[in-house]
């Protein structure tokens, strides 16, 4: 637990720590109220089964990302492997419904606690590896975990696994297309939640720290090595949590679904989305999900042009669709606000 | 002889890895940046070879003379476009760049040529018999292609004046520009190079492999594979372990199911940058950066 509310770290002139910590909670909870109306309020406006199968696709995928958000933007940890972990959520969860014939709950909870383990080793080759060289490792990994899954064996290798049960919650059984889908918003509701109390925690701040100077960072105090490994840990339970709800909706999977392209693809909401914001990756897997289904010629269209949109924005606007925002404020504040001392430079802690 | 037959095509797959991985060298020296798209480039060479057939072109070695000079310019291109502009928006900027192009390479293939590989004729049919032992003038072209750009580089690199001139670039970018080195033509030549010879591997490897297709990631992370276990920044050591993880794999299918060889290269990938970053050409131990 993040001793947040500790006095002696209030900087002085500063709201007392009780009061900071509810104006925080109240500040972080508007986005995320937002998105939880729009989200469980598409369910009652009468959608159609299409509708709600994309709507699926898209809270699977914002929920992976916004897991991806966290060690990407949160740490500056760059984790190409996300659907590598989607797939032991996904995986895990079905084998444990379909051959172990456990209930949906909690076969999910040992998914997710497995890419829990796994987001542990791969936290701990992070230590060791930066840039460019843990991307590619991480890519590494989340390619090797689609080639085991390619395997013959008891988990069906390339014809994939099926059938596996519609998921049952407290004997409800979610069978109607419009209890999937809340299914899959309340999911995200919570990770939403969950991931912008970690990043507006001492947990984040020190993330954050570890991204902009990790030397600094441990000068000043930080436990690198148990922040480093946290991190990967969370983003890979995210993922496969968001495999693991996934899983029993499409009742077959097959490792095509966790393949290498589905990795950079969700690297690629991140980068639109904005790094480190939550609410951007959210946005990010809407665009990429939604383009991919519309847009004919089977996502070839979609992604290519998304390819050429992630090059003009990391020469242009590298802080994605959340550096239109600040772009905004600047020209705004140089041209609306021009009084003494707008000219100075103001430096915006990110969240 | 089952192991020598192995040899042989361990070597023509290292070979081909060889010229994915020192693109891989040339760039990272040069930039400090790992391509991602390295691997698509070759199956975008394989694609410009196929059209250049289609239009009725049959001398596949004009077709590879062909391809290489486009992928010469195409590099250059591709560091003005993708890499270039990056620079000073901190340093998650070129790899986001990298994978972006690596998605226009991958998709754009398939919306032109189509998604499925194509057959592509060889530059030489047949081959020669030593004994048991069947080799082919394509493997036989393709060493002979590995070697020849093996020690041009190592020539041009440690002779000629433009050499020495980007390995001075790559040591130290400000240092070369005060002594009168134009670093961004170096930069350039780098990149045009690196393009140029991963397209030029698509012409060779597309008889075998089929031209275009979806092999690209998986070429960018066994060249990349190659280019570690002999250490990136050496141009001998990316050449040799290349060749090396070649053959490894090979003949490991010797001894295992064949679909077991791919995870296991990538756990080895893991394993390389943790216990030797440097490879087995490695000057001295240091943390990657």
């Amino acid at each position: 637990m993040p001793d947040t509310a500790s006095p002696d770290t209030a900087p002085p002139g500063r709201l007392p720590p009780y009061r900071a910590l509810t104006g925080r909670a109240g500040r972080h909870l508007g986005p995320t109220v937002v998105a939880a109306v729009l989200l469980i309020g598409f369910a009652f406006t009468n959608p159609g089964a299409t509708d709600l199968a994309l709507g699926v696709n898209i809270g699977v995928a914002a929920i992976a990302s916004v897991g991806l958000t966290m060690t990407i933007g949160g740490a500056g940890q760059l984790a190409l492997g996300q659907a590598g972990f989607m797939a032991v959520g996904a995986y895990g969860t079905a084998y444990l419904m379909l051959d172990r014939e456990m209930a949906f709950l909690p076969a999910l909870v040992l998914g997710v606690l497995l890419a829990l383990v796994i987001g542990v080793l791969v936290g701990y080759i992070a230590l060791r590896l930066r840039g460019h060289y843990l991307a590619m490792a991480t890519l590494a990994v989340g390619t090797a975990i689609h080639a085991f899954l390619m395997l013959p064996g008891p988990l069906g290798g390339a014809n994939g696994y099926a059938p596996i049960p519609f998921p049952e919650i407290f004997g409800h059984r979610l069978l109607d297309p419009r209890d999937q889908y809340l299914l899959v918003a309340v999911t995200l509701i919570l990770v939403l939640l969950g991931s912008r109390w970690l990043l507006s925690a001492r947990m984040g701040r020190e993330l954050a720290a570890l991204r902009d100077d990790e030397v600094a960072a441990r000068a000043a105090g930080v436990n690198i090595t148990a922040r480093k490994v946290q991190v990967f840990a969370i983003s890979a339970g995210i993922g496969a949590l968001a495999g693991g709800v996934n899983a029993p909706l499409q009742t077959a999977i097959d490792p095509s679904l966790f393949s290498t392209a589905v990795s950079l693809q969700l690297f690629v909401m991140v980068i639109l989305g904005g790094l480190g914001n939550i609410y951007g990756a959210v946005l990010g897997a809407a665009l990429v999900t939604w383009l991919i289904s519309e847009v004919p010629g089977g996502g070839s269209w979609a992604l290519t042009v998304l390819g050429m949109v992630v090059i003009a924005f990391m020469a242009l606007l590298p802080d994605g669709l959340a550096g239109l925002g600040r772009l905004a404020r600047t020209a705004r504040s140089r041209w609306v606000r021009r009084r003494p001392g707008a000219g100075a430079v103001i430096t915006e802690v990110p969240e | 002889m089952r192991i020598i037959d192995l040899l042989v095509s361990g070597l023509t797959l290292g070979a081909i890895y060889a010229l994915v991985a020192l693109g891989f060298h040339l760039v990272f020296k040069m930039t400090g940046v790992i391509d991602f798209a390295q691997g698509d480039k070759v199956i975008i060479g394989g694609l410009i070879g196929l059209t250049l057939v289609n239009r009725g072109l049959s001398t596949i070695l004009l077709v590879a003379l062909i391809v290489l000079a486009a992928g010469i310019v195409l590099g250059i291109a591709y560091d003005a476009i993708v890499i270039l502009p990056t620079r000073g928006n901190g340093p998650i900027a070129a790899i986001a760049a990298t994978v972006g192009i690596t998605l226009v390479f991958a998709n754009g293939g398939q919306i032109v040529w189509g998604p499925d590989g194509k057959p592509f004729p060889p530059v030489h049919g047949g081959a020669v018999e030593l004994g048991d032992v069947r080799i082919g003038y394509q493997d036989l072209l393709i060493w002979a292609v590995v070697l020849a750009v093996g020690i041009g580089l190592a020539t041009l690199l440690g002779r000629s004046r433009t050499g020495r001139g980007m390995v001075a670039a790559a040591t130290d970018p400000l240092a070369a520009t005060a002594v009168g080195i134009n670093v961004s033509r170096m930069r350039a030549i780098a990149f045009a190079l690196a393009f140029g010879l991963a397209a030029l591997a698509g012409v060779l490897v597309a008889p075998i492999t089929l031209a275009g297709g979806t092999l690209g990631t998986a070429l960018t992370l066994k060249g990349f594979t190659g280019a570690v276990l002999g250490g990136l920044a050496s141009t001998r050591g990316v050449l040799v372990g290349a060749v090396l993880l070649g053959v490894l794999e090979s003949e490991l299918a010797a001894v295992i199911p064949n679909s077991y060889v791919d995870p296991i290269v990538l756990l080895a990938l893991i394993v390389i940058l943790l216990v030797m970053p440097n490879g087995l050409f490695g000057l001295r131990r240091q943390r990657l950066a």
